[in-house]
């Protein structure tokens, strides 16, 4: 273990000799793996290494070893990342590889990404200025997005990301012109159902309307209940139930999300499930004063409530 | 999830993530920071699995709880196909090395190689046996009347004095079909060269169709007398009383009986020949029976025939074969003598012939019947007298 991050998260600062033995030999065989490495040389690409080194590895796990950012370094993207430094650097054969070899990624995910034909057009004129940094900045630099690739992923799937990032906030953009900005919020859930709509509701079922407003009462505590013990699972069961139930996602493209396949997500989410029924009835009692029979007859009354109601509201069948 | 309780809050769960004014899904996005989000970096790094453990449980949490992030995420890692098509056409050559690289890999050659070996070794073999099916074929086609082929080549003059009935012929051939086919895949390509030393060679050698007389052969003492049946040499006859078959002898006997024959004397050479022809060649009773001609025609076969046989063994030089080559020519099983400017059939034996011309339509229409009568017309240029089933045809 050595303790890298103050060294690496400021590279010309380094004064460990050790240290800079390890980004220099790490950056030398990154250099080596490229088919193609545009004449770089090792001061050029360090930088880049030592900064995805801090970004990616010691602001997380600040001992990590020598031995993990060796691998960390040693999994990077040799050849886009060459490719990319080239590129900042004015390498007009890189920049026309750049473009012959991602045009094509960049003109589909923009297309992906928008409405028309039109659209999709601008956003990629958008992204390859972007790219070239027609924008200067503060210190008289140009702005250019290729600082911000790491060579961690793939150039391809990272003009993908710069692609698909700037359209949704250029359409959130938009959005918030026309509604007031999205609040919702987990909180929510706690909101009254107003009057009126448990009248109509009890109008439109022939039911009584004293049980249609306790049936929503009900319904509300669940509803709290639940957003709290959603809350408390662990950030990658969150994940599942979000991607699943609030993204409709189906199980093998979350499963893809997570990087576990179908079947293991399947169980994965029948736990969260078991999970979430104790920790729902333990809520209801402990904090809303229900009895444990009054649990039970509500889980099923209001389930059954509103597996009537859901069938209107959602396509989605079955886990 | 089949299970009640799982349904339960299955249904509390769709319920309240797809409803518009309560739901779950609006996540916590009032205290995400918009300078929090992940950049594209990052969001690619995720969507790629391309990240330390640390690092990917930190933005999990974030993506838990960001719409949008965990949006662009998905769509990323949902479009990752898409983009590995991409790569794929564009390194299309690389893939193509490395497809043609791994038919070189150690498994490849440790397994498939041998397999193939295997193939080959099987299919060479299978090959070989089908070529030599391609000459019994042509013999079973070619096929001549075997006990007579052989009777031709052992006694060249001597003629049976009646023609073979059908029904006996097909006899001795069914009788003798597995034999005459080892000849005649002997002698296949020797017969298209029309070489004779060749055939001598061969013909010598080669068994004639002895099972098959062995077999039709009904005298118990003809058995008895062969000394080694097993090395057959001797052309066959054709029974005509009945009893007569041409018996192989050794060589050792034949030549014996070739010499005897010369020290005999006149008035004692016909008998001797006789018993000769009973005890070492087995001849066909059809000698007696082919008139006054027969005795002198014996001798004269027994002389040819112990002639062939030293140039079989002796393996004569090529001006005496040249020499033969004029006299005789075994063609398609059948044996020629030139006699002047004909090749006669050495079956001939004064039937009436039938005239037929080359290129006339009684030609093509006898070659079309009989495809052995077209080989033999073809091998032997000019006129020619051939005995085919029986009847004699000149063909000129």
């Amino acid at each position: 273990m050595i303790g890298l991050r103050a060294v690496v998260s400021s590279p010309v600062d380094a004064k460990s000799g050790e240290i800079q033995k390890l980004l220099n030999e790490a950056a030398k065989r990154l250099l080596s793996r490229a088919a193609d490495n545009h004449s770089l040389t090792v001061e050029s690409i360090l930088p880049r290494v030592a900064a995805a080194v801090e970004k990616y590895v010691l602001r997380h796990d600040p001992k990590a070893s020598a031995q993990q950012i060796s691998k960390f370094i040693d999994e990077m993207q040799a050849d886009d990342l060459c490719l990319i430094v080239a590129c900042e650097f004015g390498d007009e054969k890189a920049w026309n590889e750049l473009v012959e070899r991602f045009s094509a990624t960049v003109r589909s995910a923009a297309r992906s990404a928008s409405s028309n034909e039109d659209a999709a057009e601008d956003l990629a004129q958008s992204i390859w200025a972007e790219l070239y940094g027609l924008r200067t900045r503060k210190d008289g630099k140009t702005a250019s997005k290729l600082a911000y690739y790491s060579g961690r992923g793939s150039l391809a799937g990272w003009l993908r990301a710069v692609v698909a990032q700037l359209a949704v906030d250029s359409y959130r953009k938009q959005a918030r012109l026309v509604q007031a900005d999205e609040d919702g919020d987990l909180d929510r859930l706690a909101r009254e159902t107003p009057m009126t709509e448990l009248q109509t509701a009890a109008a439109s079922t022939g039911q009584n309307p004293e049980q249609v407003v306790s049936n929503r009462f009900a319904e509300r505590d669940m509803q709290n209940a639940l957003h709290t013990a959603v809350k408390e699972l662990t950030p990658e069961d969150r994940l599942l139930v979000k991607l699943y139930y609030f993204d409709n996602l189906r199980l093998h493209e979350a499963g893809k999300v997570l990087g576990v396949h179908e079947a293991t997500a399947s169980r994965r989410l029948t736990k969260v499930h078991t999970q979430l029924r104790r920790r729902v009835g333990e809520i209801l009692i402990s904090e809303r004063g229900w009895t444990k029979a009054e649990t039970e007859r509500s889980f099923s009354e209001v389930a059954q409530y509103l597996d009537t109601d859901l069938e209107s509201v959602l396509g989605k069948t079955g886990i | 999830m089949s299970r009640e309780p799982n349904k339960e809050i299955d249904v509390l769960l769709r319920k309240f993530s797809g409803k518009p004014n309560g739901n779950l899904a609006a996540d916590t996005n009032s205290a995400v920071d918009a300078d929090n989000h992940l950049d594209a970096d990052e969001l690619n790094a995720y969507a790629e699995h391309a990240l330390p453990a640390a690092t990917r449980a930190r933005y999990t949490a974030h993506l838990a709880e960001c719409t949008r992030c965990r949006k662009i995420v998905a769509q990323l890692s949902l479009s990752s196909p898409a983009i590995a098509t991409l790569g794929r056409e564009e390194i299309a050559p690389s893939g193509l090395k490395t497809f043609l690289a791994s038919l070189f890999s150690p498994m490849v050659i440790r397994y498939a190689v041998p397999a193939m070996a295997l193939v080959i070794v099987v299919a060479l073999a299978w090959i070989m046996v089908w070529r030599r099916s391609i000459p019994e074929q042509l013999a079973s086609n070619v096929r001549q009347k075997p006990a007579a082929t052989g009777l031709n080549r052992e006694e060249p003059s001597t003629a049976p004095a009646s023609e073979p009935t059908v029904e006996g012929f097909t006899k001795s051939e069914n009788n003798q079909r597995g034999n005459f086919t080892k000849q005649e895949n002997n002698k296949a390509g020797e017969i298209k060269q029309g070489s004779v030393a060749e055939e001598q060679a061969a013909a010598a050698p080669s068994p004639a169709p002895v099972s098959t007389t062995t077999e039709v052969a009904k005298s118990a003492d003809d058995l008895a007398k062969r000394p080694q049946p097993s090395e057959p040499k001797a052309a066959p006859a054709v029974s005509t009383g009945g009893a007569a078959t041409a018996k192989p002898g050794s060589d050792a006997e034949r030549n014996e009986a070739a010499r005897q024959k010369k020290d005999e004397s006149a008035a004692t050479r016909d008998q001797k020949a006789k018993e000769e022809d009973r005890g070492v060649f087995n001849a066909a009773p059809q000698t007696t029976v082919s008139g006054p001609a027969k005795s002198q025609g014996l001798d004269k076969q027994s002389e040819r025939s112990a002639k062939l046989r030293a140039i079989s063994r002796e393996a004569p030089p090529k001006d005496e074969t040249s020499e033969k080559e004029r006299e005789l020519r075994t063609v398609g099983g059948h044996r020629f003598e030139k006699r002047g400017q004909v090749w006669v059939d050495v079956l001939y034996q004064s039937q009436s012939l039938v005239n037929v011309s080359r290129g006339s339509e009684q030609y093509r229409a006898l070659i079309g019947d009989e495809p052995g009568i077209r080989t033999i017309a073809e091998q032997l240029s000019g006129e020619l007298i051939v005995v085919w089933k029986g009847r004699a045809y000149r063909i000129r």
